[in-house]
């Protein structure tokens, strides 16, 4: 009865224990890398994708477009400049403009970012495929010391509706910096997005003002202080701002008015249109993620490489075992398939655990990337892409294993019982 | 011709009103193309350093220039070959606007414009089928081989978007819906 040709190959395989599953780690720790990177740049940019939409403009002090885009909606990077008011408040009233939602940067709450802004946040900022923001739990600001929470905010500092929190000036690296004698109240705690929002404090332009009422250039004025009951004495209208988001009445006028605020006379404004300032961004990125990714496809060559070594340098020890299975009718035709059998085995077990891996590796930081970066990880087992990188190894290992076989069937050939090792 | 007429007024009124390509820089070899889409209506405006188009950028001297000159306005009004849009997405050009600098009789010989000068032009088309608007090819490489590269900028009902084509790469795939 003539054995099939598999059995004799898992048997091979299992013969030489360690070395087998040494290579199997190597092509499967490299499969990880390979799809990592690639799932890793997929979801990034699917995630700054979704971060806003349903904004036409935004219109910030004269700087880099990325720049502008990275400080005002990522919250990455810090704004050279602001913008006075009275400009944004006149483009509020600008015919082509249907709402205009100013963001104030500069403070932050144990970690997170306070933007100062106005209800009209809650009404007009829209993420992913146009989802409004909802509320989890409680309602807007309205009072000057009222504050709305982003979910990450609620959930890492355990505040619901009533809690009493203190904001820091600028990135809150100093105590000495703390707001501490003008406590806000949480009114709301906002459904989780995905987005920048869900690690923010929203407070009300207003707020920004009364806080920094007794300070100056970014400090404490000696001797003044003005406690919080009394802030609503002083006026409390902004008149600086950092950014603003725009939506207009038609999608039409975009580049029109776009234009216009670029080129107008006076303070020097610069508007962008974000999701063209991403893609600028991403062909910037997309270099670095070109050669992150040629990286990682050379370690899967040299994954298999070590895969294809392994083979070849047991097929000396392997001589008298083929003379065996020749003696035994098996034509040179069945060695050469045995061992590309092997070596392909090999290389789907190797894709397989790196799958596996590449599973338990982003369920394990999908947490952490989306609390500290914003990016979300999409669970999945295998997506299409990646389903095309895996046949790509596998076809790659298809080749690289016609070396060993080709050698066995060599072998096979020429040798006959009597090798000398 | 109408377009002809409405171009000598545009002219003389000495300023843009096109719903020109986003704030590009003049830098020879490059030009911008802007895309809007609201409804069924299709905008795409063209805006372009003169010299990318002809090769110069001032009035006219010679016959050759002015042959040049009227060549290229030809071109650009030629909406179905300057911006192709997919056929499965049902488009008729309802309006094509060219406003190039030394155009008309009134302004020939006269030199003292800027240093620069840039040709514009504004194409709308009506749809019926937006939703089937997924790529733009551009044929202004073609007619005109100066052009190097268009930055080309869309804001569609499936969100904005930023590409940069080229003479190989003319086809422009405009943002899908998420």
């Amino acid at each position: 009865m003539r054995l099939p040709l598999w059995h004799l190959t898992l048997a091979s395989v299992r013969n030489r224990g360690l070395a087998t599953v040494l290579t199997l780690v190597a092509i499967a720790l490299s499969v990880t890398l390979l799809l990592g990177v690639e799932r890793l740049r997929n979801d990034a940019r699917s995630s700054f994708a979704n971060t806003l939409s349903g904004t036409d403009l935004i219109v910030g002090a004269r700087s880099g477009a990325v720049q502008l885009l990275l400080y005002s909606v990522f919250h990455i990077g810090d704004a050279t400049h602001d913008v006075s008011w009275s400009r944004i408040d006149a483009l509020r009233t600008h015919k082509d403009v249907a709402w205009l939602v100013p963001l104030s940067l500069g403070d932050s709450h144990r970690g997170f970012r306070v933007v100062g802004t106005t209800a009209d946040f809650f009404a007009h900022v829209q993420t992913g495929n146009r989802q409004p923001l909802r509320f989890a739990a409680g309602r807007a600001f309205e009072g000057v010391f009222d504050a709305v929470v982003g979910a990450e905010v609620a959930a890492r500092l355990g505040y619901a509706p009533g809690a009493k929190i203190v904001l820091s000036h600028g990135a809150g690296e100093f105590a000495a910096a703390e707001h501490a004698d003008k406590p806000f109240t949480v009114t709301g705690v906002l459904a989780r997005t995905g987005t920048p929002v869900d690690r923010s404090v929203l407070v009300g332009l207003a707020a920004i003002e009364a806080i920094h009422l007794d300070w100056q250039g970014g400090s404490r004025i000696p001797g003044v202080e003005i406690p919080a009951q009394f802030v609503a004495k002083f006026d409390l209208s902004p008149k600086r701002v950092t950014a603003a988001l725009i939506g207009l009445e038609r999608r039409t006028t975009v580049f029109r008015v776009q234009r216009e605020i670029n080129t107008a006379a006076g303070e020097p404004l610069l508007a962008i249109l974000p999701g063209v300032t991403l893609d600028e961004l991403w062909r910037v990125v997309g270099v670095v993620e070109r050669v992150l990714l040629a990286v990682s496809a050379f370690v899967v060559a040299v994954g298999l490489a070590g895969l294809v070594a392994t083979l070849v340098s047991s097929l000396s020890a392997r001589r008298r075992e083929l003379a065996i299975l020749r003696a035994l009718g098996a034509g040179p035709g069945d060695v050469f398939v045995l061992l590309m059998t092997e070596s392909v085995l090999l290389a789907v077990a190797g894709c397989a655990l790196g799958v596996a891996c590449l599973w338990a590796l982003s369920a394990g930081i999908a947490p952490w990337l989306m609390a500290e970066h914003g990016v979300q990880l999409v669970p999945r087992f295998v997506d299409q892409s990646e389903l095309v990188w895996l046949a790509g190894v596998v076809a790659a290992a298809l080749l690289a294993s016609v070396i060993p076989a080709w050698r066995a069937y060599r072998y096979s050939l020429a040798d006959g019982m009597t090798v000398r090792m | 011709m109408k377009t002809r007429q409405l171009m000598g007024g545009l002219c003389l009124a000495g300023f843009s009103v096109l719903a020109s390509a986003g704030s590009t820089a003049h830098e020879h070899g490059v030009a911008g193309l802007s895309l809007v889409q609201e409804g069924t209506t299709i905008t795409l405006g063209f805006e372009s350093p003169l010299d990318s188009l002809v090769g110069f950028e001032h009035a006219p001297r010679t016959d050759a220039q002015k042959q040049a000159l009227q060549k290229a306005r030809a071109a650009l009004e030629n909406a179905a070959t300057a911006v192709a849009l997919p056929a499965a997405a049902a488009c008729v050009a309802r309006a094509v606007t060219v406003e190039m600098p030394f155009g008309s009789k009134a302004h020939a010989g006269h030199d003292d414009h800027d240093k620069h000068a840039d040709a514009e032009a504004e194409y709308v088309f009506e749809c019926a089928q937006p939703a089937a608007l997924g790529t733009v090819t551009v044929g202004l490489f073609k007619a005109f081989p100066r052009l190097q590269r268009i930055d080309a900028e869309a804001a569609t009902a499936a969100g904005q978007g930023k590409a940069v084509l080229r003479p190989a790469q003319a086809t422009w795939s405009l943002p899908a819906a998420r």
